[in-house]
Formats: structure tokens, sequence, C-alpha cells
């Protein structure tokens, strides 16, 4: 755990950094030079020292000698790997091979990778796209992309 | 006659705003505006009881997928998570579901109680906001943080800090430039509090139980369907109180609303309760706190609305539109022009409540069996259910990617035992208390001497002062600190 945190507070010590390098770059506003209360990059960059001094503590913490330090785990990468790849591909897909079977593909890809029977996957994510299209597209009419590959077929 | 189409729409509008509140990414403003149309034809007051009791029970529902599945399905339901998902893990689903509708019931009845009493001079405190008083509001609700960290001070610190960075992101609110935008225009209006909710309880949850598989979490083996006594709610009948006075006063401030009024009511509840050290690992104090608080924020929103014809948040500014619909104008003269409307609205008010008491104890079982689904199959379900709730909230799947992204920092945290509960408050909070900070600093030209000026100002900074020396005395004499998995809940 201890580099872990270290890593994390490097990460952030370079996230409030570019913090302080972007947030140099903000418009004004005509009226508004000069008086630094009223600059858009006067609170980040507050936030960004609050979390600079966080950061380095955090890392001053783990660089001292500590007693039980307790080791983080990581289980099931590569079921983690083939969910992720399932969230990915209903995120990439959605707009462009509609809300149906973007969902049901990748909720069954998703069940199947969690060790669900392949019939009982289609079967659940058949369910659940009926659900979605009774409950939301048709009752409370929200707009949810249902053309299939529109940027091909126009 | 008409007092029976009375009753059906406000027993359909409870249902629909249960349902509403329920699911992700729709809320009670969504709900709402949804039905406006269909009102139109109405009566005014059938109409107004269709829209008033969703709004209502929006409110409650939202809590019924927090505890149940760690998914806030409102935003004012984040805090009741906390303690209300660690109650599910107990087997004790049924204790927590009863807990929260009853809750819910006492905090709308007493704040349509303050509202019928006391509604015209508590339109007075509702003006007296300006940005100072704003501010130390805000102030006040991020000493939370403080009893949120469970031992984990330094850790708390930069998550909150993190919290209140991403709120800054998007178009300036004073100057209206971008900030941290990157030319991706679904990120000018900012990140929102939704799917960044949804990514930190329901997609980091979601993580742990791929790594972990079955036995792991949205689990627990057992589910007791037994529900609390009446005699052990009277029991908390001080935490009530006192929480729903706290999300009468809140909703009654413009802009405030529901998650602020839970936040602060969850803080004074822990702060003041004979058994702190159970917060954020299951407590029915917790849950009777933020559920009494979030759904009393109705009837305190609703007081600048018909007295001052003032919008205080989204959904009251929807039912503004929703009365001028009716050609109604609310304001002073509406009191005495139309005090059959007003009396109406009082009187839809009490039977939402009791509509929606009795509808949410009928819905318990129900929910017991969603918590029973093994969790190999509850986990794709309700990723796809916070989905589709993040794509619906604009249309846009850059808040889908948002939840992701956040989901798997929220994971990562938690590995690391960073508490996740000092982020949500920040994102709450961010926002107003960076407009009303510059705002103020520009009133007074730099001087920061204005927040001390305003009596109401420093009596909130008094109260911060106070309540965080005390959070710091209390979290001093425990001896470790705790169990960061249950406190992430």
């Amino acid at each position: 755990m201890r580099i872990g945190e270290i890593l994390i507070g490097v990460t952030l010590l370079v996230v409030c950094v570019a913090v302080w390098v972007i947030s140099a770059n903000f418009e004004m506003g005509s009226t508004l030079v000069g008086n630094k209360t009223l600059s858009p990059s006067y609170y980040p960059r507050l936030l960004a020292v609050g979390i600079g001094i966080c950061a380095v503590l955090l890392i001053c913490r783990n660089l001292s000698p500590q007693k039980d330090v307790e080791v983080v785990t990581w289980g099931r990468s590569t079921t983690m790997a083939l969910c992720m790849g399932a969230m990915a591909f209903q995120v990439i897909s959605f707009e462009e091979l509609g809300f149906f079977p973007s969902i049901w593909i990748g909720l069954t890809a998703f069940l199947v990778a969690l060790r669900v029977s392949l019939t009982t996957g289609a079967m659940v994510a058949t369910g659940f796209v009926i659900f979605v299209y009774f409950f939301f597209i048709r009752l409370l009419q929200l707009q949810l992309p249902q053309e299939f590959l529109p940027s091909v077929l126009g | 006659m008409a007092q029976m189409d009375v009753l059906v729409a406000i027993a359909a509008g409870v249902l629909m705003g249960i349902c509403v509140g329920a699911m992700p990414g729709l809320n009670a403003v969504t709900g709402v505006a949804l039905m406006v149309p269909f009102t139109y034809t109405l009566p005014p007051i059938v109409g107004l009881a269709l829209l008033i009791s969703l709004y209502t029970a929006a409110e409650y529902g939202g809590s019924i997928t927090a505890i149940t599945i760690a998914t806030p399905g409102t935003p004012a339901a984040a805090m009741t998570t906390v303690d209300g998902y660690p109650l599910t893990r107990k087997g004790q689903t049924g204790r927590a579901l009863s807990a929260s509708i009853t809750s819910s019931t006492f905090g709308g009845i007493f704040s349509t109680i303050i509202l019928i009493l006391f509604s015209i001079p508590l339109a007075e405190f509702a003006i007296a906001f300006g940005p100072v008083e704003y501010f130390s509001l805000g102030v006040f609700g991020l000493s939370v943080i403080a009893s949120l960290t469970g031992g984990f001070w330094l850790k708390g610190l930069l998550v909150a800090f993190i919290g209140l960075l991403i709120k800054t992101v998007g178009t300036d609110p004073l100057t209206g430039s971008e900030r941290f935008t990157f030319d991706l225009t679904f990120l000018y209006d900012g990140i929102g509090f939704l799917p960044v909710m949804l990514g930190l309880f329901a997609i980091s949850e979601i993580f742990f139980v791929i790594e972990k598989g079955e036995g792991s979490r949205f689990t627990g083996g057992s589910f007791s369907s037994e529900r609390m006594k009446w005699k052990e709610i009277v029991g908390y009948w001080k935490c009530m109180l006192r929480s729903s006075l706290i999300g009468t006063l809140v909703g009654i401030v413009p802009g405030a609303g529901a998650s602020i009024g839970s936040i602060i009511a969850y803080n004074e509840a822990k702060r003041t309760s004979k058994n702190p050290e159970e917060y954020g690992h299951g407590s029915i104090e917790g849950v009777v706190a933020c559920e009494s608080a979030n759904n009393a924020t109705v009837g305190g929103a609703l007081v600048p609305l018909l007295t001052l014809g003032v919008p205080g948040s989204g959904t009251t500014a929807v039912l503004l539109g929703a009365l001028m619909l009716q050609n109604l104008t609310p304001g002073p003269f509406l009191f005495t022009e139309r005090p059959d409307i007003i009396y109406g609205i009082f009187s839809v008010l009490f039977v939402a409540n009791i509509v929606m008491l009795a509808v949410g104890l009928m819905g318990i079982k129900f929910w017991l069996r969603v918590v029973q689904i093994p969790p190999q199959i509850l986990a794709p379900l309700i990723f796809g259910v916070s989905f589709v709730g993040a794509y619906s909230i604009n249309g846009s799947v850059g808040d889908v990617v948002v939840m992701l992204i956040v989901g798997f920092f929220g994971y990562i945290l938690r590995k690391f035992k960073f508490p996740l509960l000092p982020m949500v408050i920040a994102l709450v909070l961010g926002y107003m208390v960076e407009t009303s900070l510059r705002r103020a600093l520009i009133l007074s030209e730099g001087s920061f001497w204005i927040f001390i000026e305003s009596p109401l100002s420093a009596a909130f900074l008094l109260i911060t002062f106070v309540s965080l020396g005390w959070a710091i005395y209390r979290e001093t004499q425990s001896s470790k600190p705790h169990n960061q998995e249950n406190e992430a809940n």
C-alpha cells in the first residue's frame, strides 16, 4: 500500500501543477482584468494549492517507516478486463448501433464474462431491453438512440 | 366527484414519483416536467395534485435504490446510501426501508405544517440570503467532512479538494470563460452531479463484484423482511424533528435543495447522537436523519414559490410554470384571490404523504426480492440502468464516460482506503461555495470581514467552528480509524 499511496500522491502533484499551468490561460473577460478575486483561475488555483499540500503530506507519511502496512490485492484480472471490454463496447456502439443492439450485446457479454450461462445472459438482457423500452422510451418518452448505423445509412 | 379526481391524481403522482425517484438519472424535476403537458387540460387542483404528489414521492423514491443496491436514485439520496446500504449488507433491508418511508412521511408532513403556519415570515428569511450568507451556509455544509473521514483525515481532505476541483470544470459562472473543458462540448455545462454519484457508488461497487465474484457485494446472504415496529420508530422522534426542521429551513433557501438539507441533517444527527460510531456502518438513525430532511425540503421549497412567486429549485421552477399555465400567479395575491388553490395544495401535501407511506410500506417486499437477485446478474443490470440513467440526463455519451471514469477512480480510491463521502459533499456544495465566495469578495472589494459583518453569516460560521471543534474532539476520542470499506458505503 505504501508504494500505491506514494504513486497516488505523485499523480496528484502532477494534477496540481497541471491545474496551475492550465488555469493561466483562462480568459479573464474584458472588464475584469486586474481584480484577482474575479479571475476564473482564482478558485481552482486555491484548490490546487490545497491538493498539493495534502499530496506532499501523503507522500511524506508513506516515506516514513510504518508498522502495519496493509497490502492491496487485485483479483480476477481477466474477468475485470472482459467486463470493462463489455462496458466499453456499450459506450462506443450506443449511438452508432442504436440502443437495442448495443445494450443487448453488451449486457449479454457482461453477464457471460461474470460466468452466467449464455442462455440466461441472453434472456436477462432481452428482459432488460424490454423494460427500458416500455419504461424509459414509451412511458417517460426519453430520447434514446434507436437508429441503426446512422452515420452509414443516413 | 372532484375530490375523487384529486385522490386518483395523488395516487398516480405518488406511484410515478416513486418510480421516477428510484431510477438513476431521473428525478423530481424530470418527472414533474414530463407530466406538466398532461395537466394542462385538467382542473387546476387536480393537475397540481398530480405534480405535487410526484414531487413529494420522488424525494422518497431515491432512497429505495440507495438502500437496496447502493445506487442513489436522486442526488439527495446519496447520503442515505451511507447508512442504508450497510444495513442491506447486514440483511436489514426491511428495517432500513421502513425507517426511510416513515421518516420521509414525517419530514413531508412536518414541513407542510410549517408551510401552513409560518409561510409568510419564513419567506422573509429566504430573501435575507445573499452571497455572503450562501458562502457561510456552504462552509457550514463542508464542515460535515470533518466527521466523515473515519479517522483518515488527510485522505478525506484530499478527496474533498478533488471534489471541489471537479466542480470547477465547465463555464465559469461569473466570467463565462471555459475552464478545463479541453474543447469537449459535453463539458461546457460542467460535470453533472448524478454521473459522478452513479460512478462513485454504483460503478465502483460493480468493480468490486467483478473482482471478487459471488459472495462479495450486492449480496449478504439472507435478507430480513422484518420492518421496524412503530414503537421503535417513535424512539427516533428527536432525530426526525430536528432533521425535518433543518430540511424545511434549507428547502426555503433558494438554490440550497434537498442534497444540502440531508448533508446538514446527517451531520447534526451524528454530532448529537449517543452512538456516533454506528454512523457509516449501518445506522438507522443516519437513514432517518437524511430521509426526514430531504422530504422536508419539499414543503420548504414551496414557501418562496407560493408566497413570493420565487422558485427556489428546479422542480419548483417547473411547478411555477404549471401554475402559470393554469392562469394562476403565485405570490401574496394568490392567498387572497384563490384561497381554494392554496388550501387545496396544503391538503394535497398531507394526503400525498399518507398515500406515499401506504405505497412505500407495501413496496418493501418487492424491493427485498430485488436485492436477492444473484450479484453476477444484478451487477450488469445495475450497470445497464446507470448507463441509461446517465445518458438520459443530457442525451450524451459523455456523461456515461464520466460515470465510468469516476467509477474506476472511486474503485481505486476505495482499494487504498480513501473515504469517498467528502467528495460527494464537496460536489454538492462546490458550486455554491465558489460563486458565493467570489461574489461576496467582489462586493467587499476583497475584504474577508464581510463574512462576519452579516449576522446570519456570522451565526453560520460560529456554528461551523463549534461543530468542527466537536467533531475533532470526538474523532480524537476514538482510538482507531474506522473500516473504510464500510465508511465508503
